[in-house]
């Protein structure tokens, strides 16, 4: 189905219909992914001070809901390749996530989180729209979409600079993500986990379960990388065995998805 | 007139009145403005420069990186950031000088890592894959008048950077990093934020505005003789309504810190 509406993209003729909504067989609804991720995501940020191996854990959910949300707007083919729409998730997000930062010098944290979450919904709604009535790209899910991957950027952006500086305040924040310029790794983290699931699994014979394991690993590399930049151990560990179990889960995925897997043997010798 | 000569006025007269006026607004002394209405100029205005400069890049996406169609073979997104980070980096090294320098720096950065980017591309395309740079979207380059049909391979859109694209690229990085530098003032010293938070909410900025473009161009463009060069007024429509949206936010941030 997905194929097919791939391929009627490329040769359908520019006029002005619309294309159809296509339904895709999922197995986890998207409302699930994102009621796990706004959850999980303002939960982990507001818990950030008991210790930042939370927030950094709490990102995979995050990440898992914004590749969902890619895998479903990229299945309609955007023309640009899928990394554009990741950038853009993040390219709002980052500045919706500022906001939230900046709004703890004047309320709590977990409400200045949630806040940041709507602004980045609202950013990506207003970019979903420009790019559908505007720019009149023929994309039925576009404005959802767009909505639900800023929004997911934004979450997952907060997330790991909460994981990064231990706090979700802005002078932790500032001093230890902005000023040292680590924002900018997390920035660039944070868009190829949500742009590199659907990426590397599209095609035919992709599956929501492969790709979405293939989310959390990255999420998981987000939480190393988080580790890293924070010198903190636990993190790392936790990070480590989130990323050993979701890369199993992703080898079976593709070992089921495979339609054989087979041992290519030596190279013969000669003739 | 030519086809080459409509093709060229419309070009460079979208080109050079827009970094005409950016440098033009140079001369205004932005910090004594009202704050909301400078924030609100300068990053509309700025949006604007990088969602048209965008239009100028030769870009080819995955087509040209297999050498069957003009451009440099990568997306829109990643060729855009390229030279609009280049141009916020040499921007924000000219922090504490006059608003023209900062401007200057953004241009000639981004600029030159476009030049850059093509010219290692032609020597690939020319001495590795092996093809001459030409177009099919034209008979002849409007710049040079040289002929393109007989170079182009059949079955392809052309391949390599030709002239026009090469100067269009040089173009839109002018204005791309132009744009970028113009936010980057606005944020750094009409609102007074740091310079790491100034160049990160730019780089936001950008993005957002790079990937209107590039879903605007549909993916690929050779540069201001593509007839998808058209649709420049959507993107523009596009830009000043993100624009203004971006300034609010970041005036309202520049009160919260």
């Amino acid at each position: 189905m997905l194929a097919r509406t791939l391929l009627l993209s490329a040769v359908a003729p520019g006029g002005e219909e619309e294309e159809e909504e296509v339904e895709v067989a999922v197995a986890i609804p998207p409302w699930k992914l994102i009621l796990a991720g706004v959850a999980s995501g303002i939960v982990g940020i507001s818990l950030a001070w008991v210790h930042p191996v939370i927030p950094a854990i709490a990102a995979i959910p995050v990440i898992m809901w914004g590749a969902d949300a890619v895998r479903r707007v990229a299945g309609y083919g955007l023309g640009t390749g899928v990394p554009s729409i990741g950038y853009m998730g993040l390219g709002g997000g980052s500045v919706a996530a500022l906001l939230a930062v900046a709004m703890t010098n004047v309320t709590y944290a977990p409400i200045a989180a949630a806040v940041g979450t709507v602004l980045g919904a609202a950013i990506g709604a207003l970019l979903g729209v420009l790019d559908r009535r505007v720019i009149k790209m023929k994309i039925p899910v576009m404005e959802r979409c767009s909505t639900e991957i800023v929004a997911a950027g934004t979450l997952a952006l907060m997330c790991l600079m909460a994981a990064v500086a231990g706090d979700f305040t802005w002078s932790a924040v500032y001093s230890r993500v902005i000023r040292t310029g680590i924002i900018a790794v997390l920035w660039v983290a944070c868009a190829l986990s949500l742009l590199h699931p659907y990426n590397a699994c599209l095609g035919p014979s992709e599956t929501q379960e492969r790709t979405l394991s293939l989310a959390a690993e990255c999420g998981s590399i987000s939480a190393i990388v988080a580790g890293l930049a924070s010198a903190n151990p636990i993190v790392l560990i936790a990070g480590g065995i989130a990323w050993l179990i979701s890369f199993w889960k992703f080898w079976v995925y593709t070992k089921r998805d495979a339609a054989d897997v087979v041992w290519t043997g030596v190279v013969p010798k000669g003739e | 007139m030519g086809e080459g000569a409509k093709l060229n006025a419309r070009g460079f007269g979208l080109a050079v009145p827009l970094l005409a006026v950016s440098f033009a607004m140079a001369a205004v002394n932005w910090t004594a403005v009202s704050k909301l209405w400078a924030t609100l100029i300068l990053i509309t205005y700025g949006s604007v420069l990088v969602n048209v400069g965008v239009h100028y890049v030769p870009v080819g996406g995955a087509p040209a990186a297999m050498a069957t169609a003009t451009g440099v073979g990568t997306g829109t997104t990643q060729l855009a950031a390229g030279s609009g980070l280049t141009g916020l980096i040499t921007a924000a090294a000219m922090s504490d000088k006059p608003f023209s320098v900062i401007l200057a720096n953004g241009a000639a950065g981004a600029a030159v890592m476009m030049a850059i980017t093509m010219l290692v591309g032609n020597l690939i395309y020319v001495y590795g894959v092996g093809c001459p740079p030409c177009s099919a979207k034209v008979d002849r380059d409007p710049l040079t008048g040289w002929d393109q049909e007989p170079y182009v391979t059949p079955g392809t859109e052309g391949h390599g950077i030709p002239t026009v694209s090469f100067v269009s690229g040089i173009f839109g990085g002018l204005l791309g990093g132009t744009g970028g530098a113009m936010t980057y003032f606005a944020l750094y010293k009409v609102l007074g934020m740091s310079a790491a938070l100034a160049g990160v909410l730019a780089m936001g900025f950008f993005y957002a505005n790079a990937v209107l473009a590039s879903y605007n161009i549909g993916g690929t463009i050779e540069g201001y003789h593509d007839p998808k060069f058209t649709r420049v007024p959507r993107a523009a429509a596009c830009s000043i309504a993100f624009g203004i949206v971006a300034s609010i936010i970041a005036y309202v941030m520049s009160t919260y810190v």
